[in-house]
């Protein structure tokens, strides 16, 4: 399984831009992590991949085969996209909610099974948000609506899955706790694209990384070589470090926020 | 069982039981009342009935019964499925010009001084040429969502709203303007069974085909974007649903005039007792519905010696009903 696009260019007008020339390929098993400022165009690009946007120009293909020559239920059986932000207006169940997960497996006219019903149950117990199963999903928090909205995903089942900044409304362990199942997810063959604004998440899954910014990849390579203090410094314009901790067995990027003498003002 | 299907079943076993009650309780009641042992003994055919009141059970009662049954459930599924479609629950089943379409070709029918069933036929063909403007009208927008689409819906109503009023304005005072305005107002009380006999396979058709994608309409209700992520062919869905909840409001309105606060209310009482779950909710409104007309009706015909048009009846209750939904916060959006 390949995911690949190549010359992906997307604006709302012919000369107004969003990204322009966007190629990169993702194969089995593989996570892809997109970092780049506000407003520089990763959530249209994600749009643009799930098939949703139109491109201007380019193309997304899987397997070699054009998003947009497939039917919208052929892709989605593949393809997941999880977005950023989401409510809804009718108080369905969360349980209600991740099996519309099972919609392009499904015919027009049915509904899920029984067997739907377990499986989309299962993913929620996988996120441990079981609890969450009968509540309305439009009286939970924005983060634990995440959590509902991953376990839709999840029972997709996709071979690729595409994530708008999932970790953007977690608390601290359900962030680390999603970086955990996306690696798991990575090593049972699963492909993930996601968009973070955490450096140190890219770290943690040692995946490759392309450093988005004024609209296209500036560059494209491994997690290490990619988020060095100089191009986090020109990218994000603020001062950090990137630190590599022993205990964690990783390296982490912290930033410095500075007296007037120019030194780190941060509990010691 | 996780999807509470066991309850919900039971529920449904439960509103049928009811609906049985009290279909046979309104083929009893009016001006001239029929015990209900006696309706039993007619509808299961037994010879030793008198044939008045064979005849007044087959040939007047249970036509309007069984009409008023099929308008409340195609007028309250389509209802529920506007508002799924919309993302809105302050949508009905009119949202899309149908009710004011229908209304100006009655309006003309009546001033061209046509038969019954050519006020039908009119009725029926403008309330589906309304919506089809609506639907056109969305698609001249790039990018068409089901906002460009309530918008269109809107202007369309408008239009139709202008035209009738201009048909009325030039009608005769005495002759051709009441029968205009008693049409708008609703009534079953003119239904026969050749009226029947047009308007069920259409209602019918129309309320199958919503039940057929019914679980889809939670998938649409999340929004263009997730349901487009989730394998959703937008435009396939959207057509399949206002053609098929245009069939059978169409019929309905063509028959029985603009019936008011059916599509709007009957939904949010189906969520009271099922939940938001499309899967469960149309079924459920579509027996509401029934019911609810069905009584709405019988009140209409044998409260007073005359007869009240149903239309004032269903907004009379159904506005504060409505009005108390939203100050208990019932309504369903939060």
């Amino acid at each position: 399984m390949t995911f690949e696009t190549r010359g992906l260019s997307f604006g709302y007008a012919k000369d107004r831009t969003i990204f322009e020339n966007i190629g990169f390929s993702v194969g089995k098993g593989e996570i892809f992590c997109i970092l780049g400022p506000n407003g520089t165009g990763k959530t249209s690009l994600l749009r643009c991949l799930s098939g949703i946007s139109m491109p201007l120009t380019g193309s997304v293909t899987i397997d070699g085969k054009d998003l947009h020559s497939l039917s919208r239920a052929e892709v989605a059986k593949r393809l997941g996209f999880m977005p950023q932000l989401h409510s809804s207006i009718f108080p369905y169940t969360a349980l209600e909610v991740a099996v519309m997960g099972r919609s392009p497996h499904l015919g027009i006219a049915a509904s899920p099974s029984e067997r739907d019903y377990d499986l989309a149950w299962k993913n929620l117990e996988l996120l441990g948000i079981s609890s969450l199963a009968e509540k309305p999903y439009t009286r939970i928090s924005g983060g634990e609506r995440q959590m509902v909205l991953l376990s839709m995903l999840l029972t997709q089942q996709p071979d690729i899955m595409l994530l708008d900044e999932p970790t953007s409304h977690l608390d601290f362990g359900n962030q680390v706790r999603l970086l955990e199942l996306l690696r798991r997810f990575s090593k049972k063959g699963f492909s993930v694209v996601f968009t973070t604004h955490f450096p140190s998440h890219a770290f943690q899954l040692s995946c490759t990384v392309a450093l988005m910014n004024k609209g296209t990849f500036e560059s494209v390579g491994p997690a290490e070589t990619q988020l060095t203090e100089e191009n986090l410094r020109r990218i994000y314009g603020v001062d950090l470090c990137v630190e590599y901790v022993s205990k964690a067995n990783s390296r982490t990027c912290v930033p410095i926020i500075k007296n007037d003498d120019g030194r780190g003002v941060g509990a010691r | 069982m996780r999807s509470n299907t066991r309850k919900y079943r039971l529920m449904i076993l439960l509103c049928i039981a009811v609906t049985f009650f009290v279909f046979i309780l309104s083929i009893s009641i009016g001006r001239y009342s029929i015990p209900f042992w006696t309706v039993l003994q007619t509808l299961t055919l037994q010879e030793s009935v008198d044939t008045t009141i064979r005849s007044v059970i087959f040939e007047i009662r249970l036509p309007r019964i069984i009409a008023a049954m099929l308008v409340g459930a195609a007028l309250s599924v389509s209802g529920a499925a506007f508002q799924g479609l919309f993302k809105n629950p302050l949508v009905s089943s009119y949202h899309l010009g149908v009710s004011s379409g229908a209304g100006f070709g009655a309006a003309l029918a009546i001033l061209l001084a046509a038969g019954t069933f050519a006020i039908q036929l009119y009725a029926f063909t403008f309330g589906a040429l309304a919506v089809a403007a609506s639907f056109g009208l969305s698609r001249l927008v790039k990018g068409s969502s089901t906002l460009t689409l309530v918008l269109a819906g809107m202007v369309v109503s408008s239009f139709f709203s202008a035209l009738i009023s201009i048909l009325e304005y030039v009608s005769n005072p005495l002759e051709t303007l009441p029968l205009i305005v008693f049409w708008l107002m609703g009534s079953f009380n003119a239904i026969r069974i050749p009226d029947l006999i047009n308007i069920t396979p259409i209602i019918l058709v129309g309320i199958a085909g919503v039940m057929l994608i019914r679980w889809r309409i939670n998938i649409l209700s999340m929004g263009e974007d997730e349901a487009q992520a989730l394998g959703i062919d937008l435009k396939r869905i959207i057509g399949i649903l206002v053609f098929c909840c245009t069939l059978s409001t169409a019929a309905s309105v063509c028959i029985a005039g603009v019936i008011g606060w059916v599509g709007l209310v009957i939904p949010h009482i189906g969520r009271m007792f099922v939940g938001p779950d499309f899967k469960k909710l149309i079924p459920m409104s579509a027996i509401i519905g029934a019911n609810y007309l069905l009584l709405m009706d019988d009140i209409a015909r044998t409260l007073t010696t005359g007869e009240i048009p149903i239309g004032i009846l269903t907004s009379l209750v159904g506005t504060p009903f409505f009005a108390v939904l939203l100050w208990r916060n019932k309504v369903g959006w939060s």
